[in-house]
């Protein structure tokens, strides 16, 4: 195997090579012909490396995890010179629009998913929405520190500022403990948990995570199925099951936080 | 291991034998105690002003509604009277039935003592009405009991006039026979209680007491109220109305109605009860509310209580108190009987019922894999016979009860074990109205058969029951059905005559019903009724299904073959059983054609009355019976007095006492 092709693998694998370890016995005009061939096969050098250009290392980089933090990034990167060399890099990814920045698990990342982030416009719709909500907001306390209600239709149609449609304004745990409220208010002892999975309007594994959590929390009472064949099959497909016991009823044991 | 304390699954509900966590379900219970003492503190006042309580409490299978009622006995001791209900298949509920049960209740000792409830009553009630703490209640009796018979009935009709001016709801000649009765000789006190009890004494009984006849209807709901307000005085009643799913019949309501109406009756005209229900929260929301009116509605559940789930503290604190039966020396430190590991993941499950956790725990110290799945059929089959097994062994135990208290069964239990019987064999039954006559009227085939359930123990309830089945049995099938302890005495000449005509008859059955079938017919029906309730519990610790455990004794046990089902379908078979007419009551009391030839009185040979007497020389009946029972367990009073009855060597004082005259043995 020629010198060339084992260099070419080498860098492949390792993404750069000190350039003095490249050109190793070679005469002045043996190590100009071979710093001309990597140059024509992609390779670049730098002032003391031989190396994949450092887009292409990030591009591989990101194909194989879906976000990188960014301080950390020159430490995944082989032959970096300097930090600004690497920013220029990343900022000139980000323009062509192969790289988004994006702030996740406290700090900043890359990332090569697009697609998943939101765009410039979404991100200012949702601080217009976010300026909307503070707004509003501010509106509902007074100086005295008690609280007004909002109507709904004013909250909606700032949700509708961002094209979707509210829901619920409220955590999905709580509204599952909200609707669980309702229905004890309404004169039920005990709720039939496919009567909140269908009021709720969740998904009923949503419903169940939240009972769950809220059991766990002493805030709610799971109870056993104890009718006799008389658990519709409808019914019972919305129910909890914790192995063999179908949980079919809950009640609140303690009153959820309020504000 | 000497104890093993995880073996008890099911409470007992009479039990003085407890183990509790005062923590778990502390708001029930609370709840009950404070009703009582309501009661108790308006007696004070204007009695026209004091109202019954009514509770319902809701919980799932295994979740300790029996337990709460054990506990209620500990913590209340003699403030409160125990009555503990529980529907019958073949019987709808009603103020005579309510009356029976709470005289068969009084007649228990209070928790903890030797003192029975019905002295507790009698006693707070004349301590108060006499100017004397309740609390001396005992004392009151013995100061009582110490005076001659005259001073002490000017005693007791001077406490019936004061009560008389406090309130004249009271029905004074009750009162005065109930207040009179725990003075009483023994053999008296049994015929008064149960005259009092609205149950029909016999012939005997009513002379003793100086009456004609049982108590009249329109008497009973007045005695129920005399008895409620003067329990009230010092030991409130407390009416427990327990497993109300077992009230639920496919596609009739009637019964569930009928209760209803009793308990909205209780709660709005007798004064100082403490109703409460108790039923399957699943049952109860689906089953039971639905059916019910508003107003029915507003007095069954004016407050409702639910049974809560051990937390995971209460969970370990059950463990402990059960571990703590066991000797020192036998067990280890928490969380044993579970491992570690075993222990973490029961502690996490969202639910555990106490029963569950029992039935862990007894896994855990066989050696098992705790609270495993459910396994083969052949698994549950095995637990199934086990249950099985229990059933029948209660079932005869309270045949030995039922038989020493009152001579023999109810008849309303008698019914209700035939309609789980028959309805398991496959047959639609129809269960009696009112005051028909008979009892249940079964469709085989197409073709009504009508079942009269004839325990009545006077003659001339016999006698009449006797005339309508005659009557019947010229259109239709009858079966007349009565246990073999509860023969025909020589001067029932009518009852006899007309046995011996309906016998004549090509459609009528006459069925004397031996001990066994009398067990089996009740371990059914406490079987069949369990299975409703969910409390027939398997290796999971989960409930067995209902239809699972129907089909297991539908298949196993067979209740179609069953002697009295096949000759239900098919009389010819009923007139050639082999214990059939031989299970008659004694030979000489019975109508023409009914003799004992062939039957078990003349097949006990060594074991035998006879030869039990001989040895004795002179006897009590009751002691051959006993003796002759240690022997053969399973002969019937009926069969042995019937064979004492068919030896000319047995010589006859009265009913009670035997000597033998034949040779010496």
């Amino acid at each position: 195997m020629s010198r060339l092709e084992n260099l070419r693998q080498r860098l492949d694998r390792e993404g750069a090579v000190r350039t003095r370890e490249a050109l190793q016995g070679l005469d002045r005009s043996d190590a100009a012909e071979l710093l001309e061939a990597l140059a024509r096969a992609g390779f670049e050098r730098t002032a003391s490396h031989v190396r994949v250009p450092l887009d292409r290392q990030l591009a591989a980089l990101l194909r194989r995890q879906r976000a990188v933090p960014l301080k950390k990034l020159r430490a995944h990167l082989a032959g970096v010179e300097s930090a600004e060399e690497l920013t220029h890099v990343v900022e000139w990814l980000r323009q062509t629009g192969a790289l988004a920045s994006v702030y996740a698990d406290g700090s900043e990342q890359v990332t090569s998913a697009v697609d998943d982030v939101l765009s410039d416009a979404e991100l200012e719709a949702l601080a217009a929405f976010s300026e909307g909500l503070r707004a509003l907001l501010s509106r509902s306390r007074t100086r005295r520190g008690t609280r007004r209600s909002l109507w709904r239709d004013d909250v909606a149609a700032l949700f509708a500022q961002l094209g979707v449609r509210a829901r619920s304004f409220v955590p999905r745990d709580r509204s599952v403990l909200d609707h669980l409220d309702a229905l004890h208010a309404e004169g039920q002892r005990l709720v039939f948990v496919p009567d909140l999975v269908r009021r709720s309007q969740l998904d009923a594994s949503e419903v169940h995570a939240a009972l769950v959590a809220a059991a766990g929390a002493g805030q709610v009472e799971l109870r056993p199925e104890s009718g006799v064949n008389t658990l519709r099959a409808e019914d019972a497909a919305l129910c909890l099951r914790d192995g063999d016991v179908c949980l079919s009823y809950v009640r609140r044991i303690e009153p959820a936080p309020r504000g | 291991m000497s104890i093993n304390p995880f073996h008890r699954e099911h409470a007992d509900a009479w039990s003085g034998d407890f183990v509790d966590v005062p923590s778990l379900n502390r708001e029930v219970s609370d709840a009950i105690v404070e009703a009582v003492e309501r009661i108790r503190a308006g007696v004070g006042g204007d009695l026209s002003a004091l109202r019954s309580e009514s509770l319902l409490v809701l919980g799932p299978a295994g979740a300790g509604k029996t337990h709460l009622f054990v506990r209620l006995r500990r913590a209340l001791g003699p403030q409160a009277a125990f009555v503990l209900v529980r529907p019958e298949l073949g019987a709808e509920a009603t103020p005579r039935h309510v009356l029976a049960t709470i005289f068969d209740a009084l007649g228990r000792r209070v928790m903890a003592s030797d003192k029975r409830q019905i002295d507790v009553v009698v006693g707070a009630f004349l301590a108060r009405m006499r100017g004397t703490d309740p609390r001396w209640a005992h004392t009151v009796l013995e100061d009582l009991s110490a005076m001659d018979e005259e001073t002490r009935d000017d005693a007791i009709l001077d406490v019936v006039g004061r009560a008389e001016d406090l309130y004249e709801e009271f029905d004074a000649s009750w009162l005065e026979l109930f207040l009179r009765a725990p003075f009483m000789k023994p053999a008296s006190r049994r015929a008064a209680l149960k005259w009092l009890s609205g149950r029909e004494p016999n012939e005997r009984e009513l002379r003793r007491i100086g009456y004609k006849s049982e108590l009249p209807d329109e008497s009973v709901l007045p005695a129920l109220r005399t008895l409620s307000l003067v329990a009230s005085f010092g030991a409130p009643i407390l009416l427990v109305f327990d497993q109300l799913e077992n009230l639920v019949d496919e596609g009739d309501t009637g019964r569930i109605t009928a209760h209803a109406n009793l308990v909205a009756e209780l709660y709005d005209s007798v004064r100082g009860l403490v109703l409460v229900q108790m039923a399957l929260d699943g049952e109860w929301e689906r089953r039971i509310a639905p059916i019910l009116s508003n107003s029915q509605r507003s007095r069954l559940a004016a407050r409702v209580e639910l049974t809560r789930m051990p937390t995971v503290a209460e969970r370990r604190a059950l463990v402990e108190a059960w571990a703590a039966q066991v000797p020192a020396a036998e067990r280890g430190s928490f969380p044993w009987p579970f491992s570690a590991e075993e222990w973490d993941k029961l502690a996490k499950r969202p639910v555990m019922t106490p029963r569950m956790l029992m039935i862990a725990c007894r896994d855990a110290l066989a050696g098992e894999a705790v609270l495993a799945p459910a396994g083969e059929r052949s698994t549950v089959d095995a637990r199934l016979a086990e249950l099985w097994e229990e059933h029948l062994h209660d079932a005869r135990r309270r045949l030995d009860h039922e038989w020493k208290e009152h001579g023999g069964l109810a008849r309303g239990s008698l019914s209700s074990a035939l309609v789980a019987t028959l309805e398991l064999a496959g047959y639609k039954v129809q269960r009696a109205k009112g005051k028909a006559k008979h009892d249940l009227v079964a469709t085989v085939a197409g073709q009504r058969r009508w079942i009269y359930a004839m325990q009545h123990p006077h003659p001339r309830s016999v006698a009449s029951i006797l005339a309508d089945a005659l009557r019947r049995a010229e259109t239709d099938p009858v079966l007349v059905i009565r246990e073999q302890t509860l023969p025909f005495a020589p001067t029932w000449k009518t009852c006899q005559r007309r046995l011996a005509e309906l016998e004549a008859l090509p459609q009528a059955t006459w069925w004397p019903l031996s001990r066994n079938e009398a067990a089996r017919f009740l371990a059914l029906h406490d079987f069949v009724t369990a299975a409703r309730s969910q409390d027939l519990a398997g290796d999971d610790g989960l409930p067995i299904a209902e239809e699972v455990a129907l089909e297991w004794a539908r298949r196993v046990l067979d209740p179609a073959g069953w002697p009295f089902v096949s000759g239900l379908v098919d009389p010819v078979v009923a007139a050639k059983r082999p214990e059939g007419r031989a299970a008659q009551p004694s030979s000489e009391l019975a109508a023409p054609g009914v003799a004992a030839t062939g039957s078990k009185a003349s097949s006990f040979g060594s074991e035998g009355p006879s030869a039990i007497l001989a040895n004795l020389g002179l006897a009590s009946v009751e002691r051959v019976v006993r003796e002759v029972r240690t022997r053969r367990p399973d002969a019937t009073r009926g069969e042995i007095v019937s064979a004492l009855r068919d030896n000319d060597a047995v010589q006859w004082f009265g009913e009670g006492i035997v000597r033998w005259r034949g040779e010496a043995p």
